[in-house]
């Protein structure tokens, strides 16, 4: 009994100790943090902290490896009130995860002007980073994990920017978050060099104008990245690819205008790119490979110019949804390039007759989702041809100006050395059976 | 054993064999060369689903020429005959043949494959759990085309018969089955949807890719419309269970009950 009596009270007086530990420590590191004279540095050791914490004046805080704030589960982890704010190098997880609370909240909350974040790694938070009206805020080397697939409606986003404008976010790491950047009235923000993956969209923008982003890799979202009732925004050299599902897309343009899709990649998509109810977008230099649909153009999109496009091995290279629509496929004398054959006979590197690029899969896709199941069908193919004969087929698109693909001569040497050699065996099989 | 024996030594000295592996192999480098364009990532994936896109026109086709010559060839040379006369029921031949074929096309194939994993491995971010689940539906492919055929070669008297019934069984499962799909597939709703996915994924090719795409995370499960929710209503693996079980006892039991077809008695 006495030997019961004495384990129990050393279990209380464990808890005790050891909550009296962390609330000391809690009340150290904003005790530390408030002792920073304006424009100071803290620097951490490699050991981990509790949060929360709220940083109310212009410093830096620095830490080594092995150094991490841990949240306590209710608030925002860190909390950025004033201007001028570096965090460096810090693993910060444990931030509230409730949707019923006052506001959504996230490892590290941005509050303020001209922060600059730098090698944090944020887990367990509901929103990676925060950034409510916050202006010029440089964010570089962030990692930030999410839950998963199966919890992608009940946790945030990798990067959330709300009413904030002149932000730059490059090489980052956003992995099984709901969306890997999330940007919502926010302009002229910069998104460079980062990789989304494992997300619903890698990049969501709504209500957002001229923002650019380049050079970022989208790889294996539910879709690649989305832009909704967003105008005047620039994409370029980013990379598309395994966006794969039955609603999947590389990219999706959606009720905007005057987006650039300049020179990015699509490969092995469930649809490239997926333009809805947009008009005046302009999608030049890209390369669509081996997507099931490269472009999947609804008939609310309108007036869009699609010049020196590659189009290769999609299962349909593009295909007009919902009827007749009215986008130009060629300027000033350019087109896009097929993969179809053409012939060149003036060797202006323009195929000499226009190409009419048609199917009549559209129908089938705008009466019923469960077509897409089908795409990959070698019975495609004779359902084209069969619709072909029945001219069932629709135009989807005219280019008046195709271009001619850039061939690599064929190694003829290598071509004649091989059938010499496969000569040679049958020569000497067949004179010994005749043996 | 001696079944075994016997089929292996048949097929090793037949030129069919070869040349479905060698068509199967030289196919797949080529597409193994294109792979190295793919994003590193999944590049590997890409290609398996690639070789299984292409496998799908080869397999069923080779599969079915190679058991149902094979079984042929017992009644064309008497040999079955001389079986059952002495100590074979028409069934334990049938099963035994069975055992035999399936196990010698299936070790082919499978080692061919492989011997293009170190292909793979030597020029892509080479993965073993992919492989192995590309593998796993590359024998219940074989599997399920192998007993059509044996089924085939039972049932017909010629070998005339025997290409013509081969090719027409090929074309309606590679082609004409999903054209049928496709022109029925204006006249899936919501309320008969269940009734489409059960004949949807009764067919062996669909489950087989569904499976694949699922497992090697190239079509994602998450984030489905209500309508694709209904439509897989139940895991890919269960899909592909009732397929590898039901296809090759039903062509089981049809070729033991047309164990006649192709013989004439005197």
């Amino acid at each position: 009994m006495k030997k019961r009596l004495l384990m129990l009270t050393l279990v209380i007086c464990s808890f005790l100790f050891a909550s009296v530990a962390s609330a000391k420590e809690e009340a150290l590191l904003q005790q530390l943090i408030e002792e920073v004279p304006t424009g100071g540095t803290l620097e951490l050791e490699g050991k981990p902290y509790t949060g929360n914490i709220v940083i109310s004046k212009p410093i830096t805080v620095i830490g080594k490896e092995g150094t991490s704030i841990e949240g306590d589960g209710t608030g925002n982890v860190i909390e950025i009130r004033s201007d001028g704010v570096t965090l460096d190098t810090l693993a910060i997880s444990g931030s509230g995860m409730s949707r019923s609370s006052q506001e959504e909240h996230s490892g590290v909350r941005v509050m303020a002007n001209d922060a600059i974040l730098t090698n944090l790694t944020i887990t367990n938070s509901f929103h990676g980073i925060f950034l409510n009206k916050s202006k010029n805020t440089r964010m570089s080397n962030i990692t930030v994990v999410g839950h998963g697939a199966d919890q992608l409606g009940t946790q945030g986003n990798g990067i959330h920017i709300m009413r904030s404008s002149e932000n730059y976010i490059d090489n980052s790491y956003l992995e099984k978050t709901r969306d890997g950047i999330y940007v919502e009235y926010s302009h002229n923000n910069f998104i460079d060099n980062n990789t989304m993956t494992d997300t619903r969209y890698g990049l969501h923008y709504m209500y957002s104008n001229y923002n650019s982003f380049k050079e970022n890799d989208f790889i294996k979202n539910v879709g690649g990245a989305a832009i909704m009732h967003s105008d005047h925004i620039h994409l370029e050299n980013n990379k598309f690819s395994f966006n794969q599902g039955s609603r999947s897309f590389g990219l999706l343009i959606q009720t905007s205008r005057d987006i650039h899709v300049l020179n990015n990649e699509f490969h092995l998509n469930q649809r490239g790119l997926y333009l809805e109810q947009s008009t005046s977008n302009r999608i030049e230099g890209n390369d669509f490979f081996q997507n099931e649909i490269g472009i999947e153009l609804w008939t609310s999109s309108t007036s869009h110019v699609f010049i020196k496009n590659q189009f290769n091995n999609n299962k349909v290279h593009a295909l007009t949804v919902g009827g007749e629509s009215n986008n130009d496929w060629f300027e000033n004398g350019v087109g896009n390039y097929w993969n179809m054959p053409l012939l060149d006979l003036n060797q202006n590197g323009i195929g000499d007759d226009p190409l009419e690029y048609s199917s009549s899969l559209s129908e089938l896709v705008e009466e019923n989702e469960l077509a897409y199941l089908f795409l990959s069908s070698p019975a495609i193919t004779i359902y084209e041809k069969a619709n072909d004969l029945l001219t069932h087929q629709k135009v989807m698109a005219f280019d008046k100006y195709p271009i001619m693909s850039e061939r690599k001569p064929i190694n003829m040497t290598g071509v004649g050395v091989g059938i010499i050699l496969v000569s040679a065996v049958v020569y000497v099989y067949r004179r010994r059976a005749l043996r | 054993m001696m079944y075994i024996w016997k089929e292996f030594l048949e097929q090793t000295r037949g030129k069919g064999l070869w040349f479905g592996l060698g068509m199967l192999m030289i196919t797949s480098i080529f597409l193994i060369a294109e792979a190295r364009q793919f994003p590193a990532d999944l590049g590997f994936e890409a290609l398996l689903l690639s070789i299984f896109d292409m496998n799908i026109y080869l397999i069923p086709l080779f599969a079915m020429f190679l058991t149902s010559f094979s079984i042929f060839q017992e009644k064309e040379l008497k040999t079955s005959m001389i079986l059952l006369t002495k100590k074979e029921s028409t069934f334990t031949l049938i099963f035994k043949k069975s055992i035999a074929i399936q196990l010698v096309i299936i070790t082919a194939f499978v080692s061919a494959y492989f011997v293009l994993a170190l292909f793979m491995k030597a020029f892509l971010a080479f993965h073993l759990m992919s492989f192995l689940h590309f593998i796993i539906v590359i024998m219940i492919f074989l599997f399920i085309f192998n007993q059509v055929g044996l089924f085939l070669g039972v049932a017909c008297n010629t070998k005339m018969q025997l290409v013509g019934a081969n090719i027409l069984t090929w074309f309606f499962i590679v082609f004409l089955t999903d054209l049928m799909f496709l022109y029925f597939l204006p006249a899936v709703t919501f309320d008969n949807l269940r009734i489409f996915s059960w004949i949807y994924f009764l067919d062996p090719i669909h489950t087989l890719r569904f499976y694949l795409e699922a497992n090697l995370g190239l079509f994602s499960l998450s984030h489905m419309s209500r309508l694709m929710e209904k439509f897989v209503f139940m895991d890919s693996w269960i899909f592909l269970l009732i397929n590898v079980t039901l296809w090759p006892s039903l062509f089981f039991g049809l070729t033991t009950l047309f164990r006649n077809g192709g013989t004439v008695d005197d």
